[in-house]
């Protein structure tokens, strides 16, 4: 698969505060790479030093082979979707993409194709300032597709969505990716990625912390442990230990083995002719994946919660 | 236009013309420059018993408006310039076009065109309809023969008014890129370019005669010299040594501004 953005080495200091610290890794076409970190984690200013926005002081980053700078129309290559209020509050939508697209020398009719593909249609003619943060998002997507580009980024995009907008924008995002475009999605919450994203970049305070496929994430999040029901926990506990599994026990008739597969409990129960309530997998989410990977790494020290505000640009 | 600087001008000028406020801003700055001259010039008289005598140089009497008409022209300069970090679209702008400087050159070119339009139509009206108020005011031959709107220093005074305010906005765009804001770039413009005027006019009592030649020899508005069509003994600088003057700050404050514009995080 083409790798369609490089990041190399990218590091950035803000004063005293690192804000991305040595930070590699590639976003390759055809999937949604998730890009994963608290608040203040260094995503945006990793995107912005993509997009040659913000100078890096060491390393740099390739989009499509090529540094963004060197890029004459730059929009026909990347779509980025930054931040949704940046736009002036008095022009029109349809004047805000209409300058874009002659800035990059893009067909005047691709303004009305993307206003028709986020919905924007109806109200092309309305002022920026009066539009939902909601619609402002769909104008940055619109901005972000007007040069039909092989690669997009998109820095929280769910951000001030209505639940139908963001399932609007998940099935859209898993579509961009399936023409074979390489699409770079910034979260802080993980949740937001779970069923988009095929690949994971996860970093904090600056560093990357994971560069993993979301399925190998989950497999080796899983514990491989059973919750079982039943209304005997004391009659079987003492059963299933002895058949060598761990057990343990809230004091509910739930409880939780490890070390045996769900067939082996099954048979245990049938033999002693005790009732299950329940017999399933443990599965992990996304989510507690996530928040297993950070507890563990050292960014993140036994019971604090993750930083806030560790270097958020100024 | 074709190739890149083309796109870029189209594109900048879509975004100067798509806001009401910069249509506003040129509307208003022929407006007030017009509406000045009227009121100035019709508080200029002369001795009518004396005539024949005095060296008061009506042509620039009649462009006095442009003093109103600096102060808009200034502040629509400054917003081209920052508008865009207030709101963080010049983010958006520096992806669509990474080259910065040729941003600051395309915006230079449509502010530049636009004021220098909005400034022709302001001082060749302030003229028209300044002289016949100066004449019934007492300024007649033969002292003061009816100035010929195509005689050279007419037309020199003229038409440099409208350059004039042109340079004065570009200036405002260099500053507002500089400063990044609003307030302190317009702050700045008025303080270098009005307190000049009314510490340093002829006459005033508070700078001796020396400096307040100096300052308006070296001050951005030594510009206002190409309204003289008198040979004056209080004339600081020439006609276009003084908008020689001016377009040095400007060149210098765009210069700056690119310089910067380079360097710096978006």
């Amino acid at each position: 698969m083409d790798a369609l953005i490089e990041a190399d080495g990218l590091t950035k200091r803000f004063g005293r505060t690192t804000a991305v610290d040595h930070l590699s890794f590639v976003v390759r076409a055809g999937r949604v790479t998730g890009f994963v970190g608290p608040n203040g984690a260094g995503k945006s200013t990793t995107m912005r030093m993509i997009l040659g926005l913000d100078r890096p002081d060491r390393g740099g980053a390739l989009v499509g082979g090529r540094s963004y700078q060197s890029l004459r129309t730059p929009l026909r290559e990347v779509g980025a979707l930054l931040d949704p209020a940046a736009v002036h509050p008095g022009r029109r939508a349809y004047h805000h993409l209409q300058w874009l697209a002659q800035s990059n020398g893009i067909p005047r009719a691709r303004v009305g194709a993307v206003l028709e593909l986020v919905g924007l249609t109806p109200v092309a003619r309305g002022r920026a300032g009066r539009f939902s943060l909601g619609m402002r998002q769909r104008l940055g997507i619109a901005a972000a597709l007007l040069g039909d580009p092989q690669v997009l980024m998109l820095d929280e995009p769910v951000n001030g969505l209505d639940p139908e907008g963001v399932i609007w924008i998940r099935g859209f995002v898993r579509s961009l990716a399936a023409e074979g475009r390489a699409v770079f999605v910034a979260s802080h919450l993980m949740s937001e990625l779970e069923g988009t994203a095929d690949h994971l970049i996860i970093i904090g305070r600056g560093r990357l912390i994971a560069d993993t496929s979301v399925a190998d994430l989950l497999g080796s999040a899983s514990d491989g442990s059973l919750t079982v029901r039943t209304p005997r926990r004391a009659e079987f506990m003492p059963v299933l230990s002895a058949a060598g599994a761990t057990v343990s026990s809230n004091g509910t008739d739930r409880l939780s083995v490890t070390g045996l597969g769900a067939e082996q409990v099954a048979k245990l129960a049938a033999d002693r002719r005790l009732p299950l309530y329940e017999l399933t997998p443990h599965r992990v989410t996304l989510e507690q994946a996530y928040l297993r990977l950070t507890r563990d790494s050292v960014d993140y020290a036994a019971g604090s919660p993750p930083p806030d505000d560790a270097g958020k640009a100024p | 236009m074709t190739g890149e600087f083309g796109r870029v001008v189209r594109a900048e000028w879509t975004k100067f013309w798509s806001v009401r406020g910069t249509r506003w801003s040129l509307l208003i700055a022929v407006a007030v420059t017009i509406a000045g001259t009227l009121l100035l010039a019709s508080e200029s008289n002369t001795d009518v018993t004396q005539a024949g005598q005095g060296d008061d140089d009506v042509v620039a009497i009649s462009l006095r408006g442009l003093y109103f008409g600096q102060l808009v022209v200034i502040t629509l300069g400054v917003l081209v310039g920052t508008s865009e970090y207030a709101t963080g679209l010049i983010r958006t702008t520096f992806s669509a076009v990474p080259g910065r400087s040729l941003v600051l050159a395309t915006k230079a070119v449509v502010l530049g065109a636009a004021v220098a339009v909005a400034g022709l139509v302001a001082s060749f009206a302030s003229f028209l309809v300044a002289q016949p108020l100066l004449q019934s005011n007492g300024y007649v031959a033969p002292a003061y023969p009816r100035p010929s709107l195509v005689t050279e220093p007419v037309l020199r005074a003229i038409i440099g008014s409208g350059l004039f305010l042109t340079l004065l906005a570009l200036l405002g765009l260099g500053l507002g890129i500089i400063l990044r804001r609003t307030g302190g770039a317009i702050t700045a413009l008025v303080a270098v370019t009005f307190i000049p005027l009314f510490v340093a006019e002829p006459g005033t009592p508070l700078l001796s005669e020396n400096v307040a030649m100096w300052v308006r020899r070296t001050a951005p508005i030594a510009g206002l010299a190409i309204q003289q069509t008198r040979d004056r003994a209080d004339a600081a600088i020439g006609p276009w040594a003084g908008l020689g003057v001016l377009c040095g700050y400007v060149v210098a404050a765009l210069a700056l501004a690119g310089w910067l514009l380079s360097r710096r995080d978006a």
